[in-house]
């Protein structure tokens, strides 16, 4: 299982935010916008400065590419819950002890 | 009436506040107060809060309690605008659903190495986090 943090930071900026939060996932930057379009959740202008960011969501795509778990909300407070996440783990085709955080 | 009114509106406001910077882990932490969409719990203390407030001034009026009421208005107007209009964003929706493939995407990690992706070349599964920059 590989988990992925996603933004349009560029990578010093990822790198600097891993850090500080003692992460030891993986963070990818998406500085154009192009993996954002192919999921449609680019927020036109949605940082204070104008800048594109975006939309808060989470995929879980299992063993074969196929998206398995999706989670979207229409406010950036609410987040996908930990044990939400789990359980989509843990549904995954073959997962059994994987999921073990 | 008015000091009971004034102590729900504060209430409400600092336990959300300090659920928000525990991040949902106080022991009185009410969890689905900040995940939910609309936490209800501090929306509705926050209108009986005033509701009690506007309730004690109709009783009895004084400069200093117009002035009381008036503050708590406009702080537990702005507070609920907030969570029930200001923190919501336009609508949008992903363009994959379970049994899609994911997009292929060629992005920099961290480290500024080249992360490649292609369907038919996954390797395990994976969770992608989208979220909205460093702060």
């Amino acid at each position: 299982m590989t988990l992925y943090a996603v933004s349009v930071d560029p990578p010093e900026t990822s790198a600097a935010l891993r850090e500080r939060l003692g992460a030891d996932f993986t963070f990818l930057s998406d500085p154009d916008g192009t993996l954002l379009d192919a999921l449609d959740i680019r927020h036109r202008g949605g940082r204070n400065d104008g800048a594109d960011i975006a939309y808060p969501a989470a995929v879980l795509v299992d063993g074969q590419g196929i998206v398995r778990w999706t989670h979207q909300s229409d406010t950036y407070r609410e987040r996908a819950r930990p044990e939400e996440i789990f359980a989509a783990i843990e549904a995954l085709p073959g997962a059994g002890a994987r999921a073990t955080p | 009436m008015l000091p009971i009114s004034l102590l729900i509106v504060v209430a409400a406001t600092a336990l959300f506040l300090a659920n928000v910077m525990a991040e949902g882990g106080l022991p009185f932490g009410f969890e689905q107060m900040i995940h939910a969409r609309i936490p209800w719990l501090v929306v509705g203390a926050l209108v009986v809060g005033c509701a009690l407030g506007i309730g004690s001034l109709l009783r009895r009026r004084s400069l200093l309690r117009y002035g009381a009421v008036g503050l708590e208005l406009v702080f537990a107007g702005l507070f609920v605008s907030y969570l029930t209009l200001w923190s919501f964003l336009p609508p949008h929706r992903l363009a994959v659903a379970p049994g899609d493939p994911f997009p292929d995407y060629a992005l920099s990690d961290h480290a500024g190495q080249l992360r490649e992706y292609s369907a038919g070349a996954a390797d395990g599964p994976a969770l992608y986090v989208f979220y909205r920059g460093g702060w």
